[in-house]
């Protein structure tokens, strides 16, 4: 049965004249849910919010069932809490096994042959097994991925917070993340940001569209694509009035907006409806 | 009670430690309130069993370990080990300063690698770190007692004397806790990893500008990096100065806690444990009274009334009680001498009486010690203890390197009072004679007798050069730099040895004698004994006696680098 682990209601924040976050408000339960939005839409600030590394400026969060303000309530949620930032550190001269194991105690877990079979259990789970006694500094980019990946996963928590997890993987990577978060959600709660909707395609069961701080969509992937759903065309010619439109591999171009003349629906992808929602700003970005 | 006083500082982070656990306040905590008390105790101690090992590893600390242990044993040969114990602490501030950078870049790891928000996730937070990090320092304070032990018990083999302080000895130890804690309180103030260098730094000149301190104000220096003048009569009182240390470290570690908890519980043992600092201090400084004062006063002045003697035959040896060891090394020299003396000319009571040498008053730090001495010492320039017929040996240990020179000195002195020189200076040397224009001005401005000339002197040195096994069995060049001292004159450079100028050419006649069989030149020198000690018999005379040659210049060449004082 699917429980509300994850309440946000009417959360503000500001840096300086800046708002990352202007009164965002949604609910998350078991299950993944994905944040999708361009550069500064605020979903990094909303996660380390989550992640209660950060607090509001006005509104309130709900994390599995605590108020993250209270101090022994903000313990409780961390004790069940993974988090991956979006640029995870390290201690670079530690082993894999070693920092694993370090971030395990800091976790509380002080038995330290429990601890030990935590490490190893986590470290296979995201395929660095073979590699625990590397020095960190010697691993790839991709694998230090992976280990950050790992220390969100001791102990098993019950809400995982995890910032663009997926960066700079390659596909293989990402297929075997994917595998692994699809299994853990199945009685945990994840919340993603991503800027791949490939990613909110396959995985989650709830997406959620933010931009300049504020919620543009809330849904399930299905009902995100179903809003660009009659304003998808595919056409001979580009037609300049379409929000975005560009040539696809069979020779056609893909509209989303109007309808150019001569053009035919085609069935929406979460893509499309993404930058059907965010277009203006992607337009903008990329004239710039 | 400083058992006690540690104990309450101990008792104080443990409450500090329960402080950070919950006790069921909020309705909604999932996790029962004794297993979260249990979970933080544990945590802290894994946590503290990682950071220790980490920083047991560190190679700062490593090398703070080999510079201390280096500079420990280049200077624990011949220590007395009762009053060298403070120098423990200097010789371990390498290691101390080395653990404040360590114990710094360690708190500052995470910092430094990007890690604090993901370590802030996590439900271990700050202050546990932070008395993780200060229990680590466990580590390097164990390398410190094991390098002060180890010195111990090196020195003790090499020869030194009497036993270190216990409570002396932890000080070194506790300076590098302290060192630590500051490393950790700084990391927590200033989050910059270049500060730990610049406090080294400005600890450094705290230290110097404290211990150069003449007032009371010196023993609040942390540790002493010149002993006091003289430091058998001046110590600090190592009690407070312990107790002192331990609430500067309390302080400094309660200090670092409260950068992220605040609390009653938190501020309470802050102020503890700066309050033990002040008082400890303020005992340090009151310590300083006129009676203590008189008493060292008087452990200068009147020896008698501090020391053990011991009886061997007609000599008497007495010494101060923690220099009671010395008397056995003392014995060989003067046991030799007599050896050789006939029994009539030693059937006469001879005192050796331990001393605090002249220079050492003369030098004295503490000006309200000389002003309380029962004699006058002038306030500038040198002073002269009055002759009062012993021989009195200084707190020399003789042994090892000194073991040549500490001989030749008594020997020299036994050998002087059996053939009837004088052996106490009357009156101090003229720190001018060096200016002087001839020979014989020099040596009656050094307050020295001119020996010149007699037989007496001749014998003297013989004696002496055969009377100290230490000589004997030392290499040839140290053999020749006793013989051969000085152009017309051989002048003591001790101020402990006989107040005797020997001449080159007596010196050169000594050592022609010494070339003859020992026994034969004994036998007849005891044969004729009353004239060969007679002030009036001349050297050529006694060259005539023993049908010795005139020395050549070579046997009375002096050796460039003569200067055993």
């Amino acid at each position: 049965m699917s429980e509300t682990n994850v309440q946000v209601t009417s959360v503000r924040k500001r840096f300086g004249s800046v708002q990352a976050l202007g009164g965002v408000s949604f609910e998350a339960e078991t299950g993944i849910t994905g944040l999708l939005g361009p550069n500064g839409a605020g979903k990094t600030t909303l996660l380390r919010m989550m992640a209660t590394v950060m607090s509001p400026d006005s509104g309130s969060l709900r994390l599995l069932g605590h108020d993250p303000t209270d101090p022994l309530a903000r313990t409780a949620i961390r004790r069940s809490l993974g988090y991956m930032p979006q640029e995870p550190g390290f201690h670079r001269s530690f082993s894999a096994f070693a920092f694993i194991d370090y971030v395990a105690i800091l976790k509380e877990m002080t038995d330290r042959r429990a601890r030990h079979a935590e490490v190893i259990r986590v470290l296979d789970l995201v395929g660095l097994g073979d590699q625990a006694r590397k020095r960190i500094r010697a691993l790839s980019g991709g694998m230090r991925r992976r280990l950050a990946l790992a220390q969100t996963l001791l102990g098993d928590p019950e809400l995982l917070v995890l910032d663009e997890p997926t960066a700079g993987l390659d596909p293989e990577q990402r297929l075997r993340f994917r595998e692994l978060i699809s299994d853990i959600a199945v009685r945990q709660t994840v919340i993603l940001s991503t800027h791949q909707t490939e990613d909110v395609a396959t995985l989650c069961n709830r997406v959620i569209v933010m931009d300049e701080g504020i919620i543009l969509f809330e849904g399930t992937p299905s009902e995100l694509a179903e809003i660009a759903r009659g304003r998808v065309w595919a056409a001979h010619e580009r037609d300049a009035r379409a929000t975005l439109s560009w040539r696809t591999g069979d020779g056609m171009h893909r509209h989303i907006g109007v309808a150019p003349p001569g053009a035919h629906l085609i069935d929406p992808t979460i893509e499309d409806a993404y930058l059907l929602l965010v277009g203006h700003r992607v337009v903008a970005e990329n004239v710039a | 009670m400083i058992i006690v006083l540690a104990a309450l500082l101990g008792v104080a982070l443990i409450v500090v430690l329960r402080e950070g656990s919950p006790r069921g306040k909020t309705a909604d905590s999932v996790t029962p309130e004794r297993t979260l008390e249990h979970a933080r105790g544990s945590v802290v101690r894994a946590l503290a069993i990682a950071e220790g090992k980490l920083l047991a590893r560190n190679p700062l600390v490593i090398a703070g370990v080999a510079l201390s242990g280096t500079a420990l044993f280049a200077v624990g040969q011949g220590s007395r080990l009762f009053l060298d114990d403070m120098g423990v602490a200097l010789m371990l501030f390498p290691m101390a300063g080395m653990t404040l950078i360590a114990s710094n870049l360690a708190v500052l790891r995470g910092r430094r690698d990007g890690l604090e928000e993901q370590f802030g996730s996590c439900p271990v937070g700050p202050t546990a770190r932070t008395i993780a990090h200060s229990l680590a320092l466990a580590g390097p304070v164990l390398y410190a007692c094991i390098v002060a032990a180890a010195w111990t018990i090196t020195a003790r083999a090499l020869g030194s004397i009497g036993r270190p302080h216990v409570v002396e000895l932890l000080t070194g130890p506790i300076l590098v806790a302290c060192a630590g804690l500051v490393g950790i309180l700084l990391a927590r103030l200033l989050p910059r990893s270049a500060a730990s260098l610049f406090m080294v730094i400005a600890i450094g000149f705290l230290e110097g500008a404290l211990s150069a301190e003449r007032g009371h104000l010196k023993p609040l220096a942390p540790f002493m990096p010149t002993l006091y003048q003289p430091v058998e009569v001046e110590t600090r009182p190592r009690g407070w100065h312990i107790v002192y240390l331990l609430g500067i470290a309390g302080a400094l570690a309660f200090g670092a806690i409260a950068r992220h908890r605040r609390g009653p519980r938190i501020w309470s043992a802050l102020g503890l444990a700066a309050t033990l600092a002040i008082s400890a201090a303020f005992a340090q400084y009151r310590a300083q009274t006129p009676a203590r004062d008189a008493r060292a006063a008087a452990w200068i002045a009147t020896p008698e009334a501090f020391q053990s003697c011991r009886h061997h035959g007609l000599v008497t040896y007495c010494a101060y009680d923690e220099y009671a060891e010395l008397i056995d090394r003392w014995r060989a020299p003067v046991d030799g001498v007599l050896a050789l003396v006939p029994a009539a000319a030693r059937a006469r009571p001879l005192l050796l009486r331990q001393r605090l040498p002249a220079e050492a008053i003369s030098g004295m730090e503490r000006l309200e010690i000389r002003a309380a001495l029962p004699f006058p010492v002038p306030s500038a320039g040198p002073f002269a203890w009055s002759d009062d017929g012993a021989i009195h040996p200084d707190m020399t240990l003789c042994n090892h390197s000194r073991e040549p020179r500490c001989q030749i000195v008594l020997a020299e002195s036994a050998a002087a009072w059996a053939v009837g020189l004088p052996i106490s200076r009357t009156h101090p040397a003229d720190p001018a004679a060096g200016d002087l224009p001839t020979e014989k001005e020099r040596i009656a401005a050094l307050g020295l007798m001119d020996s010149s000339g007699q037989a007496r002197a001749v014998v003297a040195l013989w004696l002496t050069l055969q009377s100290t096994p230490g000589i004997r069995g030392a290499p040839p060049d140290t053999r020749a730099r006793q013989a051969n001292r000085g152009t017309t004159y051989t002048l003591t450079p001790c101020q402990e040895g006989p107040p005797v100028a020997w001449s080159f050419k007596d010196t050169g006649y000594a050592r022609r004698l010494s070339e003859r069989p020992a026994a034969e030149v004994s036998a007849r020198l005891a044969s004729m004994w009353t004239i060969v000690t007679d002030p009036r018999t001349t050297t050529r005379q006694l060259a005539q006696i023993f049908d010795l040659q005139v020395p050549t210049l070579a046997m009375g060449a002096p050796p460039p680098a003569f200067n055993d004082c």
